[in-house]
């Protein structure tokens, strides 16, 4: 008992500087995917990589944004007025919406979907030797397996990121309609005041962080599979919840600067 | 399933554009709205407090946001350097007259509120001062009327800024009141033969149209407000008719001096002149309690209200004191009452804190 | 080093640590260029991965090997892919790229190696080298729909369109039916003809018999004699006797004239 929780504190720090190289060595193999890219190679993987992490999950984010994005204008209209604050509506809207839930939520969303898929695809490549086939052939499997990923999710995320703000606000819009209809023009008029372009850095910001670290985690977990069928799905529930706990603390480290 | 994987290409791209043109649509429109690709003009001001001031805070007129503050120090005087830009389209409300107004409460946060100034429509060259409202300038400008007092934001911040002038007046008629009221005591007891009476009156009188000028000027700007400000509404009102007693030509103070200008007056007809001002006074203690309620509502950022009107209700229960004195002279009644202090809740003006 | 001089392969004291095994454990082998090497062992010995790390598919833990002299290890993406290039692997599984058609398993090796090559060009080699195998289903299928034989047949391809100066080959007969082992067995042929060193593990007598020049047995992770197919024949090491008797007397049930042929060749010799 011990013996093997020291072994395991032992072993974390060692385990995150290993991933955090394997991070470093994706960002630095970027522009030979790009040269292989232009080459010729490459295959189409970054395109099939944004049509299933980004365009597929399009559905379930729309649904996901529209729903939150009505119900905090139903609440705000509803309670804010109450205290003389209408106006801040949309100072809310942007805070949960743009700053916080857009990135977060896009992320959870690509986490369940493209996490598991691609650490599930990479450690089944392992599994039949299908890794060790680019190797004997010269291609690093970082270069041709991770990078396109890891850049579909950080280009599908932004996408989907932008999606999210574009149902959670102008759509929700039209669902409160049903509801307690608001001129278009006020809604607007309220939604340009309250922004500012650092929520939209911020946001992006997010994206793209939480993008290089779901792929990330979700590359090496597959990757680390070593020969076992069964080492697959363990290695994918850890793609998860590493790609969940990184995300939230990086979100919290980004909000923090952010208002600094 | 199918047709995607063979249009994989074009659903990307689809699905990019739309998202990159949806980016940039809502740049621009929220860009063009904010004035981002707008030239700004800086200026700046001097204010004695960044409390309630921040980087980025709007700069507005009439509540449209005209500009932003840029940047806050703290200059060699202690006071506070106040950098600020105005978007372009707005510069020529920045003229020769114009001052600004930090305009922040508890609740709300804040905004610098530009006034506009009236002496030329030529713009203010950029990097120059704008004096604040309530700086000796900008009390100046003020008076002279070089200056046009633009809505302000909200009503709580109206009040708060209207309430100090007129606490300050109310203070000061109190602190003449009382000078009346030694100099009445003196002549009474013989010690004093010839007062400055008249003169002293004389000047509660000016102070008093002051007072009832600022009254009407916080009514006006009450006027649109509601329940929320129903009560200052009942101060003012209750202040203005003290007012207008003490300026009625058939009211105290005329009869309090008498045709001859004597005290005569107060010894005759039956202590009504004594019941009278005892009733004003009692009026305008009233009037002070209430305020007193409306500066513990508006929050303890402000104890120099609280202050004010402790010194003002000290004012009038010496003023009181002396009436009941006058009333139960020892020529036609006999002695002072013991009184029983109230407990006040400021230890003085001067202890209070800021 | 001139002890590298016309070796294509030179492994040093080569282990290959495991998270709770050792498969090899320090193997040093020298391998000329141009001599064709029979790789045995009994199942579980160690073979497939001794050659993966001796080929520089997987690491190794410890120890050093040189492909045509050069150090592997600390080679960048550039020098990785020079060296993918003369060193060919054929996986005892095929090893195929599940998520790309036959064609595209294929190609892409050539577009790696010869990015010179215009489409028309990779395409003509493609489908000439899909020709002698007699490979005649659909090029665009994907892997998966392909028998574990054919699958093997396409890998085999897959590892001698670039053209390697060394191949090593883990069980390329295992799992294809007698007509494709006779066509892999005379391609082998044709490549060690041409001087491309051969590096094949297999238990199949004819490969061995026919095929190799010397012998390397392994067994439980360490070498156990390293020779012509004579001295190995000649050792009086039981294990090593057990797996070559073996090999060799199922050579001698399947195939006694080629035996006799090898027989008449070393008695030449």
């Amino acid at each position: 008992m011990l013996e093997a929780v020291g072994e395991r504190v032992l072993r974390a720090p060692k385990e995150l500087l290993y991933a955090l190289g394997f991070m470093v060595e994706i960002v630095r193999n970027i522009p030979a995917y790009f040269r292989m890219q232009r080459r010729g190679g490459g295959g189409g993987v970054l395109k099939m990589q944004i049509l299933f992490t980004g365009v597929n999950a399009l559905s379930i984010v729309a649904v996901l944004s529209l729903a939150i994005g009505a119900v905090i204008i139903i609440q705000g209209l509803s309670i804010l007025p109450q205290l003389g604050q209408g106006q801040l509506i949309y100072t809310i809207l942007i805070a949960v919406i743009t700053r916080e839930l857009g990135p977060i939520l896009t992320a959870f969303i690509v986490i369940a979907r493209s996490g598991t898929a691609i650490s599930t695809e990479l450690g089944g490549m392992v599994v039949d030797h299908q890794i060790e086939a680019y190797m004997a052939t010269g291609l690093n499997p970082i270069t041709y397996l991770a990078v396109p990923r890891v850049l579909g999710v950080v280009i599908s995320l932004a996408l989907l990121n932008i999606y999210f703000n574009f149902f959670g606000l102008v759509g929700s819009f039209l669902v409160t309609q049903l509801v307690q209809p608001l001129a278009l023009e006020e809604y607007l008029f309220g939604l340009y005041g309250s922004v500012t372009l650092r929520d939209f850095i911020a946001s992006f910001a997010k994206s793209i962080v939480f993008g290089i670290i779901i792929g990330s985690v979700a590359t090496y977990q597959g990757l680390s599979v070593e020969r076992a069928g069964t080492e697959v799905p363990i290695r994918a529930i850890k793609a998860v919840g590493q790609g969940i706990t990184l995300t939230v603390i990086a979100n919290a480290a980004i909000t923090l600067v952010s208002y600094l | 399933m199918k047709f995607r994987i063979r249009f994989a290409t074009q659903i990307v791209g689809a699905f990019t554009i739309l998202a990159v043109l949806f980016v940039i649509v809502l740049m621009v429109a929220i860009g063009t709205g904010q004035g981002w690709f707008e030239p700004r003009y800086e200026y700046s001001t001097e204010l004695s407090s960044a409390s309630g001031l921040n980087i980025g805070m709007s700069v507005d007129f009439r509540g449209f946001e005209v500009g932003r503050v840029t940047n806050i120090t703290l200059n060699e005087d202690n006071n506070v350097d106040v950098t600020f830009n105005i978007r372009e389209r707005y510069v020529h409300l920045v003229t020769k007259g114009s001052l600004v107004e930090l305009a922040s409460n508890p609740i709300l946060g804040g905004t610098l509120v530009l006034h506009r100034g009236t002496r030329s429509s030529e713009p203010l060259e950029q990097f120059s001062v704008i004096p604040e409202w309530n700086s000796q300038i900008g009390r100046a400008i003020r008076e002279v009327g070089f200056v046009e007092r633009s809505q302000p934001p909200d009503p709580i911040s109206t009040v708060l800024a209207e309430l100090d002038p007129l606490l300050a007046s109310i203070s000061e008629i109190l602190g003449s009141t009382e000078l009346i009221l030694d100099t009445l005591a003196g002549t009474l007891d013989g010690t004093v033969t010839e007062g400055p009476v008249a003169e002293t009156v004389a000047q509660v009188l000016s102070l008093l149209s002051t007072v009832e000028a600022r009254l009407e000027q916080t009514e006006s700007l009450l006027a649109g407000s509601d329940d929320l400000l129903v009560s200052v509404n009942r101060i003012a009102d209750n202040a203005a008719a003290a007012s207008d007693e003490f300026r009625d030509p058939a009211g105290i103070v005329p009869r309090l001096l008498g045709a001859s200008g004597t005290l005569a007056t107060l010894f005759d007809d039956d202590n009504v002149l004594f019941d009278e001002i005892l009733d004003i006074f009692a009026s305008i203690n009233s009037t002070l309690d209430e305020l007193n309620e409306v500066a513990r509502f508006a929050g303890s950022q402000t104890p120099q209200f609280a202050a004010i009107i402790e010194e003002g209700r000290e004012a009038i229960i010496v003023g009181q004191d002396v009436l009941t004195g006058l009333r139960n002279n020892p020529l036609l009644r006999g002695g002072i009452p013991e009184r029983i202090d109230q407990p006040s809740n400021v230890e003085s003006f001067r202890e209070a804190q800021f | 080093m001139a002890d590298d001089a016309g070796l294509a392969l030179n492994t040093q004291d080569l282990v290959v640590e495991f998270e709770n095994f050792t498969p090899v454990r320090g193997i040093s082998v020298k391998i000329r260029e141009g001599s064709t090497v029979a790789v045995m062992g009994r199942s579980g010995s160690g073979k497939s991965t001794f050659i993966k790390a001796a080929s520089g598919v997987i690491p190794a833990t410890s120890g050093e090997v040189r492909i045509f002299g050069r150090l592997l290890g600390p080679l960048n993406n550039r020098e990785l892919r020079r060296l993918r290039k003369v060193c060919g692997f054929v996986f005892q599984d095929a090893a195929l790229w599940q998520n790309m058609s036959v064609y595209r398993n294929l190609a892409l090796p050539l577009e790696q190696h010869y990015p010179e090559l215009s489409n028309a060009e990779r395409d003509k080699k493609i489908r000439r080298a899909v020709e002698r195998i007699r490979f005649t289903d659909d090029l665009n299928l994907r892997p998966a729909s392909l028998s574990a034989g054919e699958a093997k047949l396409v890998a085999f391809v897959r590892a001698i369109l670039t053209e390697p100066k060394l191949l090593i080959l883990d069980e390329p007969t295992t799992f294809v039916d007698r007509t494709g082992v006779d066509r892999i067995l005379s391609m082998l042929r044709q490549l060690k003809d041409d001087g491309t060193t051969l590096v094949v593990v297999s238990h199949n007598a004819t490969v061995v018999s026919q095929l190799a020049d010397e012998i390397i047995v392994i067994d439980e992770g360490e070498l156990l004699i390293h020779g012509t197919p004579d001295r190995v024949a000649a050792s009086d090491n039981p294990v090593v006797r057990d797996i070559v008797s073996d090999v060799l007397d199922q050579a001698a049930t399947f195939d006694s004239d080629i035996l006799s042929l090898l027989g008449e060749i070393d008695d030449e010799g």
